[in-house]
Parts: C-alpha cells; sequence; structure tokens
C-alpha cells in the first residue's frame, strides 16, 4: 500500500493539528487531554505509516525482528481506538479512563498469539475492535448528554465528535465485503475530518485571542 | 459506493458541526441568563440605581393621580366621591404592584462558573461601551462560589469606574488618553487584579477596607463585602499605590502577613 499525496496531505494536517492543539491545550487546561490525543493520533500514524512499509516484502509468517514490528504496528493500531474511547469517556461521560488502556494492552496481547490471530482471524479482531469502540463512544456520548455530566461544551467536544462521526463512516465502509477497495475513500474522509479540525482549531485560536475569552 | 461513502461521511460531519454550534448557542445563552441574573442580584451601584430611577418615576405618576382622586373627593356629591375613592383605591394598588415588582427577588445561580465569565459580563453589564475596561486573560480558573465571586467583581470594577470618573472630572485628559481603557483587568492562574488611575493616592491608606469609610460618597461598605466574600471563598484581597495608579488584587490562595 503506497503513500499517496492524499495520505501525504493527512500526515501533514495531522502534525498541524497536533501543533494547534499543543498551543490550545498550553492556554486552556481544559484542552490538555485533546492535545494529548491529537499528538498521539500524529505519532501514531506516522509511526504506523513507517512500520507498514518496513513490512512490505517480508514473507508471512513473520518472524523474528520482522514480526515484533508486526506486533508493534498492531498495538498502534488498537492504540488510536483506545485514544479515541478514552477523550470520549474523559469529555462527555467524565468518566476514568484507565479501563481503555487495560483493554487495549489485552487486546493486544491476545493478538501476540501469532501466527494463529492472523489474516481472517485478525481482521475479525480489527472490526471487533472497531465496532466496539464505535459503540462505546456512541453510549458515552449520548450517556453524557443525557446525563448532563457536561457543564459546558468546548472545542474538544467538536474535534471529538469529527473523530467519531468518521470512524462511524468508517465502520460502515469496513463491514462491507469489498473494505479494501475503500480504502482511498476512507484516506479522503480523514483528511477531510482532519481538515475541519485543524480550521475550528485555527477560529478557537483566533478567537481567544481577539476576545481575550474562548467561549465563542 | 465510494462516493455513497464520502457522502455519507460529509453529512455526518455537517451534522457534528452544526449540532455543536447549537449545543454551544444554547449552553452560552442559558450560562449569560444565569450568570448575568446573579451579576443583577449583586449590582449595588449604576444599575440598580438606573431601575429606581424608572421606578420612581412610574411611582410618582401614579401617586399624583391617587392624590388627585383624593383631592377631588373632598369636593364632591358623595356619589362622585366614592367613585373617586374607588379610582384612589385601585390607583393605589397598581404602586403596590409596581412596588412588589422591583423587589421581586433574583435568585442568583451558585454553580462552576469560569473566572472569565464572571468578570466579562460584569464588564458588559458596568461598561457596556468596553471603553472604559480591558481584560487580559493570562490564565483562567473556574470559580465554585460564583456568587461571592461576582459580588468581589461587581464591587471592585463598579469602584474603579467609579474613580477613573472622579479622576476624568478633575483632571481633563487629551483625546488619545480617553482612546485607552483606563481600568486593566487581569486574571491570573492566582487570581485576578484591577488596576486604574485615581486623582489622590494619599486618600488610599490601609483603612479603605474598613466599613463606612467612603472616599466617593458611596455607602463606605462596598470593600467590606468584598472581603467578607473572599472569606467565604477562602481567598485574600488586598491594594497596592504606585504613583497615581492603584491595583486591586484577589487571590485564590490566602496572603501571608509580611
Amino acid at each position: 500500500m503506497g503513500v499517496g499525496p492524499v495520505k501525504i496531505l493527512a500526515f501533514a494536517l495531522e502534525g498541524v493539528l497536533a501543533v494547534l492543539a499543543l498551543i490550545l491545550a498550553r492556554a486552556d487546561r481544559r484542552h490538555r487531554a485533546l492535545g494529548g490525543f491529537a499528538l498521539f493520533v500524529a505519532v501514531t500514524e506516522w509511526a504506523r505509516a513507517a512500520l507498514i512499509a518496513a513490512l512490505v516484502g517480508h514473507p508471512r509468517p513473520y518472524h523474528g525482528f520482522v514480526r515484533v514490528i508486526f506486533h508493534a504496528d498492531e498495538l498502534l493500531y488498537f492504540g488510536w481506538y483506545a485514544a479515541l474511547v478514552a477523550v470520549v469517556l474523559h469529555y462527555f461521560a467524565r468518566a476514568r479512563v484507565w479501563p481503555v488502556f487495560v483493554a487495549w494492552l489485552g487486546i493486544w496481547v491476545y493478538c501476540l498469539d501469532y501466527p494463529r490471530v492472523s489474516r481472517q482471524t485478525l481482521l475479525a479482531v480489527y472490526r471487533a475492535a472497531t465496532a466496539t469502540a464505535v459503540l462505546v463512544t456512541l453510549v458515552a456520548i449520548g450517556f453524557g448528554l443525557a446525563a448532563r455530566r457536561v457543564s459546558r461544551p468546548s472545542l474538544a467536544h467538536l474535534i471529538v465528535g469529527l473523530f467519531v462521526s468518521a470512524e462511524v463512516a468508517t465502520l460502515a465502509a469496513a463491514v462491507a465485503p469489498d473494505f479494501f477497495n475503500h480504502w482511498p475513500a476512507i484516506q479522503y474522509a480523514m483528511t477531510l475530518t482532519l481538515s475541519c479540525a485543524v480550521a475550528a482549531h485555527v477560529w478557537w485560536l483566533v478567537r481567544r485571542r481577539r476576545t481575550g475569552d474562548a467561549t465563542p | 459506493m465510494i462516493l455513497q461513502f464520502l457522502l455519507m461521511h460529509a453529512v455526518l460531519t455537517a451534522v457534528v458541526i452544526l449540532a455543536w454550534v447549537a449545543w454551544m448557542r444554547a449552553s452560552r445563552m442559558s450560562r449569560t441568563g444565569e450568570v448575568g441574573a446573579t451579576t443583577l442580584a449583586a449590582v449595588d451601584g449604576r444599575t440598580r440605581h438606573d431601575t429606581l430611577r424608572a421606578t420612581a418615576h412610574d411611582l410618582r405618576n401614579i401617586l399624583n393621580g391617587a392624590s388627585t382622586s383624593v383631592a377631588a373627593a373632598q369636593s364632591a356629591l358623595p356619589a362622585d366621591a366614592r367613585q373617586l375613592l374607588t379610582t384612589a383605591r385601585e390607583t393605589l394598588q397598581s404602586a403596590h404592584a409596581v412596588i412588589g415588582r422591583y423587589l421581586a427577588p433574583v435568585e442568583p445561580q451558585d454553580r462552576p462558573t469560569p473566572m472569565s465569565e464572571i468578570l466579562r459580563l460584569t464588564i458588559e453589564l458596568l461598561d457596556p461601551s468596553r471603553r472604559m475596561v480591558s481584560l487580559r486573560i493570562a490564565e483562567d480558573f473556574v470559580v465554585d462560589g460564583a456568587t461571592s465571586a461576582q459580588r468581589i467583581a461587581v464591587n471592585l470594577v463598579s469602584n474603579a469606574l467609579a474613580a477613573v470618573a472622579d479622576v476624568n472630572t478633575s483632571r481633563p485628559s487629551d483625546g488619545h488618553a480617553a482612546r485607552r481603557p483606563a481600568i486593566d483587568v487581569e486574571i491570573t492562574a492566582d487570581g485576578f487584579s484591577i488596576s486604574n488611575s485615581v486623582g489622590d493616592a494619599t486618600r488610599l491608606g490601609g483603612d479603605i477596607w474598613e466599613a463606612g469609610v467612603s472616599r466617593s460618597g458611596s455607602t463606605g461598605q462596598g470593600l467590606t463585602i468584598v472581603l467578607a466574600a473572599c472569606e467565604t471563598l477562602h481567598w485574600a484581597a488586598w491594594h497596592e499605590v504606585h504613583d497615581d495608579r492603584v491595583t486591586f488584587f484577589v487571590s485564590r490562595t490566602p496572603r501571608l502577613l509580611d
């Protein structure tokens, strides 16, 4: 799977988003979790691109150092969903997030049973993890709004909502039989989400600088 | 299929953005209403004074009408006098209703509120044109006892506005100075400060915090109330004078005596 111009644009947007989110997190402590999430997203995606590139050309099943790279990629893949669920729980449900990271490590440890967990089995695990993560985020958002856990909406809620909506769309595509044929579309979708997130950050920071307050 | 997916994603993104915008607006309107009502409840100065003037105007007209009816009844025939006295009674009931409306309590909301919101709304209320007061936020913080914090903010900003008005009256300034906000409000992680120029710095001794000491002809209770509100929140307040400028500090940590 080559790295096309859309993916390069997505990498750049992830970097810009991480920088903007960290600037905002420094100025406003309410957005620290969002800053950490954006940084994690950027680092994870860049690292995964490097790991996947390192795997290309090696015969399956993987052995030795190549297998270590393969498992590292799995860890980062599940980590992205764990981070998304964690920020949703933090911002919408005001719940503790450590169980998410325990689940993340648990799934990854299960995947270490290689090569038994590979190919179709691994794909099923990926889909199950994605579906569970999306379901948990939607339930957490619904619960948080219904129980009035959020005293005041902020930029973080918009950004997290955008990423969740992107994952809902991706999940819908993932259940289709020709999932990998949709890969370019998923990249376009993620680029759109990242563009919206970057634009929202710029707007928020400009407004904050102009009015001295982040409240629109 | 790809187009369908992209369309679905675009629609979802738009829905999320619109829902968030609506949520932000609803939240802001709700909070503005609550904090505004609480701030109004805390205001002792100009806004309350304006309300009182309007109410006094209404009452004077109503009481004039009642007085005229009673005077006419004294020299009227018994049947007409009864009618005139009924009119006077109804007029006085209107006066009672006006007073009742003025005395209707405004319930303050004491929920966690960012200090920036309290100060911003206080400034909007007391200085609607925003010509006199500038607000700078180095680091915001959330206040649990919003009513007490609003009381502090309202009293200190009111004092600063009165002091600046006094300076402007006694010392005409040039056009350049008039365009620059004369009162600087700054929020930091530790608390906030309000700084303004004063006409006579020698009048700002330590006794200004004592009840009944007034430099402006007011009740002389403003800073005492500020101290009491600070005590409620376990905060500290003090002031420092440098040349012709005074700065009132409100700290979230009790100040160590030096």
